[in-house]
């Protein structure tokens, strides 16, 4: 026997195209079979299913070859990948190249949005679901827990989670800078562009009670309206509601100016002493460029969220090294740690009762038991 | 410890509080930045009970309210800033930084270091005493509204600009500043109205006299801050307007201040003719 090896196959978004990810993508149903045919091969230790929006992976441990290389087989004909699609569009890790790739993953250095902290959510409820079913051995439970703590450490040591790198959330970032609270604040959708429901959608996760919305379709208003929970409002009389909004979020296909300087500075005229946040998303812009000179008024348009976004990928793309640097370090001593408790633990117990496997190398089955006892 | 020791020390903690924040701002969220950020608000409090004890010792010794010269008025004035932020920061809840506060507090208290620490005052009745303390906190209040107000005006530099970095997003929204700036200016001209009360009630029940120097600058702030927080209530004056408005106020209040120390301001109507020997 060789000592027990851990595996990792999978496919994401840097391996695969969108095409490719979504045919791969396993759902509940999908998800349990395979779990059903892992938890049935003998000699596998344990094993965790990883499926988000931007990756399938299958970690698993054993201590015998054949069963990481029977489990990667169902593991690739349940994503419809293959063998061959895994040569080509996926990957295959072992060893301490497992511990770095799930460090990695866990503290966002993996992720589409360097430094996004949802994927350690992800795993975090794999995990949770893993050990439930008592699909985990012992080496995987330290191998995950040691995971969420560099990813921690990643989170609370370096930069790479600060500043907003999504449109949505710079938006949301900017509308607190200039009115605190977006639980006080009234906000107003005009048009039913997809970026503009994102932002809007993304104003509502952080708090944002009231949200109206309108457009010239009135079915697309009634539709983006179902989708954030907000009001829906005559098109025709969108602009005497400016009057009462403080964050007006355009995204119209009009091909010309839709909000002129003096439409800006009447209300601004009418209404109580607050600024007038104008987030245009438009292409071509919705709002005549010169409101942005008007006191108290904060035109921002999709460049500049853009901008702003890019700008904070590169401060967090700054940190990544310092990250990956520590994750080597933290993956390569696991690696051993897990080796030298795995293979002390086993060698106790073959000396001890032969055949039967200890709580850290056992299988499946046995972990099972122990979990429900 | 000699006069010179006292404004010394204070500065130097006011300052180290205000160094501390410096980390928090390079380290928004990260462990370090919070660790840093907790040090400086313990540093600001310590600074802040020692600048009171420090006080409350000096006013012990001498029988009256520490305000009888330069030094112990720009330390007074220090005081007051300080412990209105700390009345704005628990009652408003208002997440106003703390490390403008504890930069001018340190700067005042280092002012204090370079002026005459001379007595330049006997022992003054109560009321007058009652008005100089009033008119020092109402001070006190005026500067958080220009600290504010510097804040108010880098937010808003970083909106208008775009710009993305630390120090905007550890400020308040632009509204949340506005709002505590009207509060601020209430709260500063009620006490300073209550403090210009117990001066004319002094002049005119207490045979008190007083130059015609301190009533010109006296009135000239009170009027100018009566003007502004009328302008703001009636929502002609806020924003940026009113950001400049509450700065240029509290340099003109400052500055103010030299031709009141030394316009031989309070006396009694027995001594009026030679009355140099006392002001607030």
């Amino acid at each position: 026997m060789s000592g027990p090896e851990l595996l990792l196959v999978g496919a994401s978004h840097r391996s695969a195209p969108l095409g490719l990810r979504e045919c791969m993508s396993l759902d509940a149903v999908r998800r349990d079979a395979l779990s059903k045919e892992l938890s049935a091969l003998e000699r596998l230790d344990g094993f965790l299913l990883l499926c988000t929006c931007n990756r399938v992976e299958l970690y698993a441990l054993a201590d015998d070859a054949s069963a990481l290389e029977r489990a990667e087989e169902l593991f690739c004909k349940a994503t419809g990948l293959g063998i061959a699609g895994l040569e080509r569009y996926g990957y295959r890790r072992q060893g301490a190249d497992v511990a770095r790739h799930l460090m990695q993953v866990c503290s966002g250095l993996d992720s589409q949005m360097i430094g996004e902290t949802e994927i350690l959510g992800q795993v975090k409820q794999a995990y949770a679901e893993a050990a439930e079913k008592g699909q985990l051995c012992a080496a995987l439970h330290r191998l995950f827990q040691k995971s969420f703590q560099a990813a921690k450490w990643a989170r609370e040591h370096s930069g790479i989670c600060l500043g907003q790198v999504s449109l949505g959330a710079v938006a949301v970032e900017l509308a607190r800078r200039i009115h605190g609270d977006l639980d006080k604040s009234r906000i107003m959708v005009v048009g039913s562009g997809q970026v503009g429901a994102d932002v809007a959608r993304a104003m509502k996760l952080r708090g944002a009670g009231d949200i109206v919305v309108t457009s010239r379709t009135a079915g697309h208003a009634q539709t983006l309206s179902e989708s954030i929970g907000a009001r829906v409002i005559d098109f025709s009389s969108w602009k005497d509601e400016i009057t009462e909004s403080d964050i007006v979020i355009l995204c119209t296909s009009s091909p010309a100016v839709v909000l002129s300087r003096d439409e800006v500075r009447s209300a601004m005229n009418r209404r109580a002493v607050r600024p007038l946040f104008l987030i245009d998303l438009a292409v071509p812009h919705d709002v005549d460029e010169s409101v942005a000179d008007l006191s108290d008024v904060f035109l921002y348009s999709f460049s500049d969220l853009a901008d702003m976004a890019n700008e904070n990928m590169r401060g967090r793309m700054a940190e990544v090294e310092l990250c990956r640097e520590f994750i080597m370090q933290k993956a390569a001593s696991l690696w051993e740690d897990l080796q030298r408790r795995v293979n002390g633990a086993c060698d106790e117990l073959e000396v001890e009762r032969g055949e039967r496997h200890s709580p850290l190398c056992g299988s499946v089955e046995n972990t099972r038991s122990d979990s429900g006892s | 410890m000699d006069h010179f020791m006292i404004p010394a020390l204070l500065a130097c903690a006011y300052l180290a509080a205000f160094a501390l924040w410096l980390p928090r701002l390079y380290g928004r969220g990260t462990r370090a930045g919070v660790f840093t950020g907790r040090l400086a608000w313990a540093g600001l409090a310590t600074a802040f009970v020692l600048h009171t004890a420090s006080l409350v010792e000096s006013g012990i010794r001498t029988g009256h309210c520490p305000i009888a010269n330069a030094q112990e008025l720009l330390l007074f004035v220090a005081w007051s800033l300080v412990a209105t932020y700390f009345i704005v920061a628990l009652l408003f809840r208002s997440s106003m930084p703390a490390f403008f506060t504890a930069a001018l507090a340190g700067l005042l208290c280092m002012g204090a270091n370079y002026v005459g620490s001379e007595k330049m005052r006997e022992e003054l009745p109560l009321i007058v005493s009652a008005h100089a303390g009033l008119s020092l906190f109402a001070y006190g209040a005026f500067a958080l509204v220009a600290i504010n107000s510097a804040m108010y005006l880098i937010q808003l530099f970083g909106i208008r600009k775009r710009r993305w970095a630390n120090i905007f997003a550890l400020l308040p929204s632009l509204r949340e500043l506005d709002a505590v700036n009207l509060r601020l200016l209430q709260v500063g001209l009620g006490v300073y109205t209550a403090a210009i009360g117990a001066g004319c009630w002094w002049y005119l029940f207490g045979q008190g006299s007083v130059s015609g120097m301190k009533l010109l600058f006296a009135s000239l702030v009170l009027f100018g801050y009566v003007v502004v927080l009328g302008l703001r209530m009636l929502g002609v004056l806020h924003g940026r307007r009113l950001a400049l408005a509450g700065i240029l106020l509290f340099a003109l209040a400052l500055f103010t201040l030299y031709p009141v120390q030394h316009s031989g301001a309070w006396g009694t109507n027995k001594d009026a003719a030679s009355a140099v020997e006392v002001q607030p």
